[in-house]
């Protein structure tokens, strides 16, 4: 059956973690007749183990169901999944180009928190219809009049009626269906005129290939049509189109307004990027719908198997992950310390930890990760440009005529009261003050910011400045000449080529000293002493000692239960097994991460 | 040949670090436990046949809490299933302020002949910090008490590196211990272990703040130069003993030679077979008997070896090498040659008079050689 344009719905939920997201978007799909209860996994949405972890959303999808209202006429509704991290800001923003409604879920507990904040300024700037919504008013502690206050003050919503539910009981499920119904406009979209169809996710299928989520903005799309990327140019033949509710389910055509799946046999991720605009290559439409950006790796760092003899393995499990995160790429790269690995870009720091995740878990994979890098360009004297990820790779210093840094602009929404603290964070990371913007409560501060600073523990610092309210988005600006240094560090005398970075001169004394005292703490005793010092071009400018081990015997024998003993051997070896050797050292393969994170 | 171990479960009051079976003590439970491990006794007679006894160690929780009557039950018991050898040690473990002289006087009279004091201390607030129930006074009068009953092979346990403590307050300990004329020091070192109210305490900052590594270090280099001085010479890890006093029961450990553990949480080693018993009262109470000589498991030889070096190592005379190539046909130089000569190399470990022992440097290290063992062992699929 096929729905005019006027009883098709497509929204989103944006909610802060924990407040009720997944739960929520399964109660829909229940109470919408998708999923049978019995057959629901909980959270449906979210169904990589580790999304669920982490409460986060890493890629979005869309599910269609039908709902049958009040006023007894039968909708289609669309319900696209966001992602909810800073490194996945374009995605989200793709995502919500393709609804034209919000439901925002505020725990009636909590009240409105940080990264709620974010994700509805994001929908606003979208020109969203958003209905708050008061979530887990069946805890005792719940305060839904106080909450729903709190939602006009903070936010500027009218929250007069929303609908105060608890999606664990499943109480007020319906109430939101039909604010949906009444409250989110219809998709407009001439579906008479040339093809424009929005990708706003992809994923790799073993059996059809690259498969695109699209939303269909104006015109049709049906199976045997030649399409055309608008951004990239390449072209396909449509095998096939359809919605998920849940399962594949084909359909004839999807025409403007509709939300759903393409499939055309398309080998290659890279070729349904977020953001592109799917046309009919017969008859064209004169441009792509706006906001495509080409999404670069900005992060990169070496991932090396703790076990050389996981080399392959770990090539494979990196081949697998690209099949379907467009975004990750991989070269090899040699290390002297850690031997042979690969060179990983990231979106962002989140993207790298979440692949760093999945790597041990879905792959069981044991890696050592090393201190993430930005791109620097380095201008040598014989007029030669060369793209710099990896700081072993930085020519000698006589052959450098200069340098340069990207620099991001740098947003960061925050409630007035932690402005002073953000700017603060913000001059000590280097950042050039740009304006900020009042926004009724919510300030928006712009920064030109170097993306190495960003690396370094921005995140935890904006969140720990601000309580956690304050959330930022970047994107990249320029590049800027840069007074730049390689900082190495040496354990017991010999360079660790994993644990080097480019620094700032400027802040190359404190990041030195700080990574060396963290070293110093990270790194296990061991039978002999061991210096580590920080040093530029063979200066020494910081140095810690990690004492020998002195003492490292069990007092008593617990009696005759000689197994006790032999498990706590046991255990300190398998300890023992997380460690890397590097020259006569011994290092935990968390401590190439560690040094990066922020002293409290 | 056997040695008998014999756990009485039962304190007055659970010390904070303590991570051993022990309940709160009652007459009836007491009662009832007694008679349980006699009906033990005498169900493993009736399996295993008539056995020599080496060695017997009444070990707790607190023994000395066990009335006298009962205590005689245990032992007629204990004659009853076993050929108890003529010069069988006979430990028994006595807590400072459970027992006064005539309870001492009842031990030799069963055939004690050696007690095991649990003073930890000779410092009334380092006491009262770690939750013991008794004083230095009462500590001292405990060990007169039993010398006087006519027992003159008196162990002291002593507890290093405790919250606060200081080099000269425990310095101050071992000569107060000394003067008391002990044959037998076991000087450990505080184990901050897990599950224990200790542990909580202490993340809690309700404790003051253990010792560092160095300090105890010197507080163990300390207690051997102390006791070394009055003729007390280290034999093991943490115990010290006049030449003749060691303590044979713990050295079968040391040495894996077979031992019977009778009563809730003992463990058995017979010949390379194994059994333990549950650590919970009301389960040891309640089943007929918890476990059996043929509910054992056997251990693999690969584990055998290395418990034998890991156990031996703690020994200053180190591992019999003579033995070890009896039982398993072959050296320490053969199934771990790159850790053998890695500990010769770096003055851990040296051979002579056919015993592998490690010398003070690796002692005090053990754990982490041992573990290069098992490491070496791993890398070639030895298991």
């Amino acid at each position: 059956m096929k729905n005019p344009e006027s009883r098709i719905r497509n929204f989103c939920i944006i909610a802060h973690i924990d407040h009720g997201k997944s739960t929520l978007a399964d109660r829909i799909l229940e109470e919408t007749g998708v999923y049978a209860k019995r057959d629901m996994v909980d959270q449906i949405l979210d169904s990589m183990e580790l999304e669920r972890e982490r409460g986060i959303t890493i890629k979005s999808k869309a599910v269609s169901m039908n709902y049958t209202a009040k006023d007894g006429e039968t909708y289609t509704l669309n319900l696209i999944d966001t992602p909810g991290h800073v490194d996945f800001t374009y995605e989200v923003s793709r995502a919500l180009a393709a609804c034209e409604g919000a439901v925002l879920v505020v725990d009636a507990t909590q009240g409105v928190e940080a990264q709620t904040l974010a994700n509805v300024y994001m929908a606003m700037e979208h020109d969203l219809e958003i209905i708050p919504i008061i979530n887990k008013i069946d805890l005792p502690s719940a305060q839904p009049e106080a909450v729903r206050k709190e939602i006009e003050e903070v936010i500027g919503l009218d929250a007069g009626d929303a609908p105060l539910i608890s999606a664990k009981q499943g109480i007020g499920i319906t109430d939101v269906l039909e604010s949906i119904v009444s409250r989110i406009p219809a998709p407009v979209g001439e579906p008479q005129t040339n093809l424009r169809a929005l990708i706003f996710d992809s994923y790799y299928d073993n059996y059809k290939g690259a498969i695109c989520f699209v939303r269909v903005v104006e015109g049709e799309i049906r199976p045997g049509m030649t399409i055309r990327m608008m951004n990239t140019g390449a072209t396909f033949d449509v095998v096939e189109v359809g919605i998920r509710s849940p399962g594949y389910t084909p359909k004839e055509a999807l025409s403007a307004g509709e939300v759903g799946y393409v499939a055309a046999s398309i080998k290659d991720l890279h070729d349904t990027r977020v953001g592109d605009t799917i046309t009919d290559a017969a008859c064209p439409a004169q441009s792509p719908l706006p906001g495509y950006r080409q999404v670069t790796p900005m992060v990169f760092c070496g991932i090396y198997p703790l076990d050389g003899g996981d080399y392959e393995n770990l090539k494979d499990a990196l081949e697998k992950l690209n099949l379907n995160d467009a975004s990750l790429t991989y070269e090899l790269e040699t290390s002297q310390a850690l031997g042979y690995g690969f060179r990983c870009g990231f979106l962002g720091l989140l993207h790298m930890e979440i692949i760093q995740q999945r790597l041990e878990r879905e792959f069981d994979l044991d890696i050592i990760t090393t201190a993430p890098s930005v791109v620097y360009r380095v201008h040598c004297t014989d007029g030669t440009v060369l793209d710099v990820d990896n700081p072993s790779n930085l020519p000698d210093l006589g052959r450098v005529e200069y340098m340069e840094e990207p620099r991001v602009k740098v947003s960061i929404y925050t409630p007035q009261e932690f402005v002073g603290a953000l700017m603060e964070v913000c001059q000590n990371k280097r950042g050039d003050y740009q304006d900020m913007v009042y926004e009724g409560s919510r300030v928006c501060l712009h920064y030109n910011m170097p993306l190495n600073e960003i690396i370094f523990d921005f995140f935890d610092q904006v969140k720990s400045r601000s309580k956690g309210y304050a959330s930022y988005d970047y994107e990249l600006l320029d590049y800027q000449q840069s007074d730049l240094v390689k900082l190495d560090f040496l354990l017991n005398g010999e360079i660790c080529d994993a644990l080097s970075m480019i620094v700032h001169r400027d802040r190359a004394y404190p990041r030195g000293r700080s990574v060396a005292e963290k070293l110093k703490d990270v790194i296990p005793r061991q039978l002999f002493e061991i210096p580590i010092q920080a040093a530029i071009g063979g200066k020494v400018i910081a140095r810690e000692t990690v004492k020998a081990m002195r003492k490292d015997v069990l007092a008593k024998c617990y009696g005759g239960d000689i197994s006790r003993k032999r498990k706590l051997l046991e255990k300190q070896k398998e300890g023992k097994k997380r460690m890397r050797q590097l020259g006569s050292v011994q290092v935990p393969s968390e401590a190439f991460m560690s040094v990066l994170k922020m002293d409290e | 040949m056997l040695s008998l171990y014999v756990h009485i479960p039962f304190c007055r009051r659970k010390c904070a670090y303590c991570d051993f079976a022990s309940y709160p003590y009652s007459s009836a439970a007491m009662e009832a436990y007694v008679q349980k491990l006699c009906r033990e006794i005498a169900d493993y007679r009736e399996r295993a046949g008539l056995q020599a006894l080496n060695t017997v160690y009444i070990g707790g929780g607190t023994p000395s809490l066990v009335p006298e009557r009962l205590l005689e039950n245990l032992f007629e018991q204990i004659r009853d299933a076993f050929d108890v050898l003529e010069d069988c040690e006979i430990t028994l473990e006595a807590n400072p302020g459970t027992f006064a002289r005539r309870e001492a006087e009842g031990w030799r009279r069963l055939g004690v002949n050696r007690v095991s004091l649990g003073v930890q201390a000779l410092d009334d607030e380092l006491l009262q910090r770690i939750g013991r129930i008794h004083t230095e006074g009462q500590a001292e009068a405990a060990v007169r008490n039993v010398q006087d009953a006519g027992i003159r092979n008196v162990n002291l346990d002593l507890i290093y590196g405790l919250p606060g403590q200081t080099l000269p307050a425990w310095e101050d300990t071992l000569r107060k211990a000394l003067e008391l004329g002990p044959t037998h020091v076991s000087a450990y070192q505080l184990i901050n272990e897990e599950n224990t109210r200790f542990r909580y305490q202490l993340l809690e900052g309700k404790l003051p703040a253990l010792p560092d590594e160095d300090t105890a270090l010197a507080m163990e280099e300390r207690a051997a130069d102390l006791l070394e001085a009055s003729g007390l010479r280290r034999y093991e890890v943490s115990n010290y003993a006049l030449p003749g006093f060691e303590c044979r029961h713990n050295i079968t450990y040391w040495q894996c030679l077979p031992y019977l553990g009778i009563g809730c949480a003992a463990h058995s080693d017979l010949f390379g077979r194994r059994y333990g018993h549950t650590p919970s009262l009301s389960g040891y109470l309640e089943e007929e008997i918890p476990a059996r000589l043929e509910e054992a498991y056997g251990t693999d030889r690969q584990e055998r070896m290395f418990e034998r070096v890991m156990l031996g190592f703690r020994m200053t005379r180190g591992v019999d090498l003579g033995r070890f190539r009896r039982d398993f046909g072959t050296g320490p130089e053969a199934l771990w040659p790159e850790s053998y000569a890695y500990f010769e190399r770096e003055g851990y470990a040296r051979t002579d008079a056919d015993h592998w022992a490690l010398t003070d440097a690796g002692m005090r290290i053990m754990n982490t050689l041992l573990v290069r063992l098992l490491s070496e062992a791993e890398r070639k699929g030895g298991g």
